[in-house]
């Protein structure tokens, strides 16, 4: 098997005053190369805290975090620096208006990771530019707009060809598809769709909503209240989930198979997951 | 419980048969630049019935439950058909007219539920206040309806979510007081605008199992509002597909879903199950079979 993109083994996150509120405990999993993961949670579940710990951006107080095969939370500031410039790990947040610069094009975004990386030219990366817009069905002629000039999900595909255009290895998609209308929505997903067929980036969904992303997962991960509680292939969280958190995560998406509400088997649930 | 045998002995208004809304070929014109926004919605819901509109930012479901509601804002007008409530027909009443009208018979309930709280006052003193203003009923007796109706939308301790601020409250604790206000007149119908949109997928449905309880109890009848077409085929027994202000395909929820005529629902059904739970779950399946057979009261 080859080697992990990422390995979490025994994470612990503690926030606050002498890091009293567990954010994260004994987290552990293995990602390899080219899989699609959903990471799926109620707010404050600790998914944006997992996906901080990857970023190596989260206060680790137990356990390691192997991204690519480093430590990432305890590079010296050097090391992340120059990982950060090598662009393998990307993220794209939910809303691409307050994540890119409002006074620089859109074509000035997507060229920063390639100007960081400082491999290219300024007519290589011009072209590298132009080739990505087009592979995230952007027109050319938006190059020179500023975010705040396109529709949410144009921006938001400048966002992701922001993240793709220096060759990630490793995508984190922070709720990407939650702001969008259904059109746009399907334009994401059949996107990434496609960037798995012809890569092998690895890819985290981070979503509150299991219904919303588990089409492009081939595994899922649930958390509740800080631990993982579930993780298996997709097909098998949602058609057998076992934690009474995953069946009511599964039982409260809505779906068009769905008959009318029968609130009753929601509500056992619910009462199960309030026993400690 | 107390709040439900009260709010449910509201004698109908109406004969039961008669819809509780209708609203035919509705059209809404901005006067600032002359262009039509909606071009002729129409639906009839019967008491306790539920009508879903389904549509993206824009497609015109909101500005028709705002017409609904005659809240639409300055310079928008309703330039054609018309909106009947319990029998009325809107076109014309005064300000005041609507005012005795909102809460009292048509109540609604939107995305955001923080921003028609006041942050300084503690929400139970908010809905006390409607009670006494609009209810008629003094301190003591606004109060305790007041502990009635958080306890019937199932916020836990009423007695302290009644003492609390908004900023305490969960989103999801939230849209349960926005409901209890708006059920606190005891109106004939409520819109539910997006109502569930930014709550956590198991709160949503929370907020959803409540909206069927309480049509259920009181024959509360709904207006669904979502860009969700699963969220509104959950609870609707009829479902109009909009789109820049126009239906785009509006028949039984059942219907919609199994045998979509037009290529817009078929992408929305679609969606679903490509990228949906339908896709472990199976395509869209029987169970709404009974659906066929609901006779609308």
């Amino acid at each position: 098997m080859s080697e992990p993109v990422l390995d979490i083994d025994g994470l612990g996150v503690h926030f606050g005053r002498r890091a009293r509120r567990q954010a994260l405990s004994g987290a552990t999993l293995r990602v390899a190369p080219g899989e699609a993961v959903g990471i799926i949670g109620e707010s404050g579940a600790g998914k944006s805290t997992l996906a901080r710990a990857v970023l190596g951006l989260a206060p680790v107080s137990a356990g390691t975090v192997r991204v690519l095969g480093r430590d990432v939370a305890r590079l010296s500031r050097r090391e992340r620096r120059e990982f950060g410039r090598s662009g393998l790990v990307q993220y794209v947040f939910q809303d691409p208006l307050r994540s890119l610069d409002p006074d620089r094009t859109v074509e000035a975004a997507v060229a920063e990771p390639l100007q960081l990386q400082g491999e290219l030219s300024r007519a290589e990366i011009a072209e590298a530019v132009r080739r990505q817009f087009l592979a995230v069905e952007l027109d050319e002629s938006l190059l020179g707009r500023f975010s705040a000039q396109l529709s949410g999900g144009q921006r938001q595909r400048v966002a992701i060809a922001r993240a793709l255009v220096a060759g990630p290895r490793l995508l984190i998609l922070d709720e990407p598809v939650s702001a969008l209308d259904s059109a746009n929505r399907v334009r994401i997903l059949r996107l990434l769709q496609r960037l798995r067929a012809t890569t092998d980036v690895t890819l985290l969904f981070i979503s509150h909503d299991l219904g919303s992303v588990a089409g492009i997962t081939d595994r899922t991960i649930v958390l509740y209240r800080g631990r993982i509680v579930e993780d298996g292939p997709t097909a098998q969280v949602v058609t057998a989930p076992e934690h009474p958190y995953t069946r009511l995560l599964v039982g409260s998406a809505p779906t068009l198979r769905s008959g009318p509400v029968d609130g009753t088997e929601r509500a056992r649930l619910r009462a199960e997951l309030l026993v400690p | 419980m107390s709040a439900t045998a009260s709010a449910g002995s509201v004698a109908p208004a109406v004969a039961p048969a008669e819809p509780v809304l209708v609203v035919e070929n509705l059209r809404i014109h901005n006067d600032l630049d002359d262009t039509e926004l909606v071009h002729g919605v129409g639906f009839r819901l019967p008491r306790g019935g539920v009508v879903g509109i389904v549509g993206e930012s824009g497609s015109g479901k909101s500005l028709t439950c705002r017409a609904v509601l005659g809240l639409l804002p300055p310079l928008l007008e309703v330039s054609g058909g018309s909106v009947s409530l319990l029998g009325r027909d809107t076109a014309g009443f005064t300000p005041k007219e609507w005012t005795a009208l909102r809460g009292a018979s048509i109540a609604a309930v939107f995305q955001d539920p923080a921003s028609y709280l006041t942050p300084s006052v503690k929400v139970g003193k908010q809905l006390q206040q409607v009670l006494r203003v609009r209810g008629a009923l003094n301190r003591a007796d606004a109060r305790r309806r007041a502990i009635d109706l958080f306890d019937a939308v199932h916020l836990r301790e009423p007695e302290r979510v009644y003492e609390q601020y908004a900023h305490e409250l969960s989103g999801g604790m939230l849209q349960r007081v926005l409901i209890a206000i708006a059920i606190s007149l005891e109106p004939d119908v409520l819109i539910a605008d997006e109502a569930t949109t930014a709550l956590d997928a198991t709160v949503q449905a929370e907020i959803l199992d409540l909206l069927v309880e309480l049509r259920e109890r009181l024959g509360l009848a709904l207006v669904v509002v979502s860009h969700d077409l699963a969220v509104v085929a959950q609870l609707c027994d009829e479902v109009l597909v909009m789109r820049d202000g126009s239906v785009v395909e509006q028949g039984p929820t059942s219907r919609i879903l199994h045998d979509p005529q037009e290529e817009y629902t078929r992408l929305l059904v679609a969606e679903h199950e490509e990228f949906g739970l339908e896709r472990y779950l199976g395509p869209t399946a029987p169970a709404r079979s009974d659906a066929q057979e609901f006779d609308y009261v």
